[in-house]
């Protein structure tokens, strides 16, 4: 099996290197961005497996960032693309990752180790 | 309440905004419906003004103005002004009815000059006049009237009254025998009966011509229709049979009215004097500040319901902390020096806790990420070091992290809105409590007992915890600081925390007792007032709002010094029901 490729955006700094390494330990190639802007123009010209997008970035929200991935993905293979991490899941946001089909992981993880297997696809969505 | 009357109140939403500061008013629409009748409160040019539906009364009203002070100036103003205003009508109406009573001495003088056949008629005319010393009130008027003796053999009258303007008309009837009977009618039919009876040539009426059952009369009658300023009357007199009434009658029966017609408007002058009052009085009563009149050695004479007798106690401790406006009469209205009231210390209170939840919220969601990040960052080097001691050092961090976000976390949820309903283990609830009162209870010995702990062990508290939150946190803090206030050496001290279920009257108690100084005994009557404090930055408040969200959920907090041993018990007592808990 190759190496899953992932893209990390999270603009809180130590959160974000701290995926990045321990992802990379489990031998996934990881690309990391602290701004949504940065990042769209990447996902759209390079393919991942996963995507980890924070909600609230400084400059765009990562819904900001999925609407951009439509261009590229069918509503479908976004929602088995993007995995959204924030520390405000209220309702609302619940609701709206679920018209995406996205799946929303609350920080802090309760259980980081699921956590790094999802993000590595290890695990499908089924079984969560 | 939708007429449209009130369309001016409507319009005038930005300026009732303004109004809805003045106090915990918070709807723009604001009836102030006291009894029956109801008031309207609407603003212009940053007036308020209350009115009310009864047209004859001016609208009052009142400046508004940020400093308690001025309003208060400014309604004894108008209270004055609505008050002189009337005394100036009421001397009117009694100067003509002194040049009426002239018109009828004469009238009856040449009369009595004139033609001896008369003679009868004048013992008749000095019954009259009687009239003028015993009639007290238009509503009496009826059953006065048939016990005249010149009025022999009527068994029956009534007097229908119309205020100008208003929708009904009040009808006043009195048979023989019978009780005085107040109805009330509409103003068409009696538009009806009082223009019959003006065009009326010959005077003569029976019931056929009027079959209205608003009349109660049978047969025959004697009528006559007043008006004045303010009202239209009708008076009505029957024998109940269907003989003409005779000319002797009759004539009598035009004096009466004569003598009458200034009487009416006397009494109906005295009447909306009153009414006035009410209304004044009723206005007073209802303002949203608490207010007082007092005399000129300040003794209360009047106060509105939110003046409470609490205040009034206050108000004999230390008169000078109120503000006091003086009328031109001497009387004193009494105002609460700002910030005093409880209300205004409620809702401080409760825009504070709101902010704070807020802010908690937040706190949580701006901290919580980049502990989260601390957390993950020392995991992640946990696994890269080999050296025992460094690992350690790095768990520790890791640890350190985990607590903040739980003590966060707690937090947050002690501080739901009250819509948020989250269910909670009753001994959870209480380990939280004491979790985070532990910075201020530093180097106190806490104990923690929950009687009866298989029963209580299976506590859930669905709903309220932000106020029991509250309240125990509160106690628990205040024993925590009288400890540490305490100028004699505590051997040991400690805050005990008991739980206990009392299954017959379906209450929990909670006591909070401490070995700290105690409360001395002058000053423990005063610990539940607001503002009352011994604390050099204390606001006075914390047991005030302990008190209150205790009397909210149904329960009570009461206080002892302890009996056997120096310190403070507090009790606080709660039905069951209003914390939600089920087994």
């Amino acid at each position: 099996m190759n190496s899953p490729r992932i893209l990390i955006i999270e603009d809180e700094l130590l959160i974000q290197r701290s995926l990045k390494k321990m992802l990379e330990k489990k031998g996934a190639v990881v690309d990391a961005f602290s701004s949504g802007r940065e990042a769209i123009p990447v996902l759209l010209s390079k393919d991942y497996d996963r995507i980890v997008c924070d909600l609230m970035l400084q400059d765009v929200t990562g819904f900001d960032v999925i609407e951009e991935a439509k261009q590229k993905y069918s509503l479908k293979e976004i929602g088995s693309l993007f995995i959204i991490i924030t520390a405000y899941s209220s309702q609302q946001v619940l609701d709206k990752a679920a018209q995406y089909g996205c799946q929303v992981l609350s920080k802090p993880f309760e259980d980081l180790e699921r956590a790094l297997d999802i993000f590595l696809c290890t695990k499908e969505k089924s079984e969560l | 309440m939708e007429n449209k009357g009130y369309s001016r109140a409507k319009k005038s939403k930005t300026s009732l905004k303004a109004l809805s500061k003045l106090k915990n008013i918070s709807s723009q629409k604001l009836y102030l419906a006291p009894k029956s009748e109801p008031i309207r409160v609407q603003t212009l040019d940053g007036k308020i003004t209350f009115s009310s539906s009864l047209q004859v009364l001016e609208d009052v009203s009142f400046a508004r103005s940020d400093n308690n002070l001025d309003f208060a100036k400014n309604i004894s103003d108008q209270l004055q002004k609505s008050f002189s205003q009337n005394d100036r009508e009421m001397n009117l109406s009694s100067r003509q009815f002194k040049s009426h009573e002239k018109s009828i001495k004469k009238f009856n003088s040449s009369l009595a000059n004139s033609n001896s056949e008369f003679q009868q008629t004048i013992t008749k005319q000095t019954e009259i006049f009687s009239i003028t010393n015993s009639l007290h009130s238009i509503q009496t008027l009826p059953q006065f009237l048939l016990k005249l003796n010149s009025l022999k053999g009527y068994e029956a009258c009534q007097l229908l009254v119309h205020e100008r303007g208003s929708l009904n008309v009040n009808s006043f009837f009195y048979g023989t025998g019978k009780n005085l009977d107040f109805s009330s009618t509409s103003t068409k039919k009696f538009n009806d009966i009082f223009n019959l009876i003006k065009k009326s040539k010959n005077r003569d009426f029976n019931q056929t011509q009027i079959l209205e059952s608003e009349l109660n009369i049978v047969g025959t009658f004697l009528a006559q229709e007043f008006n004045s300023k303010t009202h239209r009357l009708v008076l009505i007199l029957s024998r109940n049979d269907f003989l003409p009434p005779s000319s002797e009658d009759r004539d009598y029966f035009d004096k009466l009215s004569l003598i009458l017609d200034p009487m009416l408007e006397r009494f109906l002058q005295i009447d909306l004097q009153n009414a006035k009052n009410n209304h004044t009085i009723l206005l007073f009563e209802s303002l949203p500040i608490p207010m007082a009149l007092a005399d000129e050695n300040q003794n209360i004479l009047f106060q509105n319901k939110l003046f409470s007798d609490e205040i009034v106690n206050e108000f004999k401790k230390d008169a000078g902390r109120f503000t006091v406006s003086s009328l031109s009469n001497g009387q004193q209205l009494i105002c609460l020096p700002v910030g005093f009231d409880k209300t205004t210390a409620d809702i401080h209170h409760h825009q504070r806790v709101s902010l704070l939840g807020e802010l908690l919220n937040t706190l949580r969601h701006e901290l919580s990420n980049p502990l989260f990040g601390v957390n993950l960052a020392s995991d992640l080097l946990k696994s890269e070091f080999n050296d025992e001691e460094m690992t350690t050092t790095i768990s520790h961090i890791s640890d350190n992290t985990s607590r903040c976000q739980t003590i966060i976390k707690n937090f947050s949820n002690l501080y739901q809105k009250d819509d948020q309903s989250y269910q909670i283990n009753l001994s959870l609830f209480i380990k939280e409590v004491i979790t985070l009162t532990k910075s201020e209870s530093r180097g106190i010995k806490k104990n923690v007992l929950i009687q009866d702990v298989k029963f209580l062990k299976n506590f859930e508290i669905t709903k309220n915890q932000t106020w029991l939150y509250q309240i125990l946190f509160n106690l628990m803090i205040n024993s925590a600081q009288a400890i540490a206030s305490s100028i004699q050496d505590i051997k040991m001290p400690t805050i005990e925390l008991k739980v206990t279920y009392n299954k017959k009257e379906q209450e929990l108690n909670f006591t909070v007792k401490d070995n700290g100084p105690g409360i001395p005994i002058d000053l423990a009557p005063d610990v539940f007032d607001p503002f009352f404090t011994t604390k050099r930055n204390g606001t006075g408040l914390g047991l005030s709002i302990c008190r209150n969200l205790s009397h909210k959920l149904g329960g009570q907090l009461k206080y002892q010094n302890n009996e056997l041993s120096i310190g403070a018990t507090f009790t606080l007592t709660l039905p069951i029901d209003s914390l939600g808990a089920y087994l």
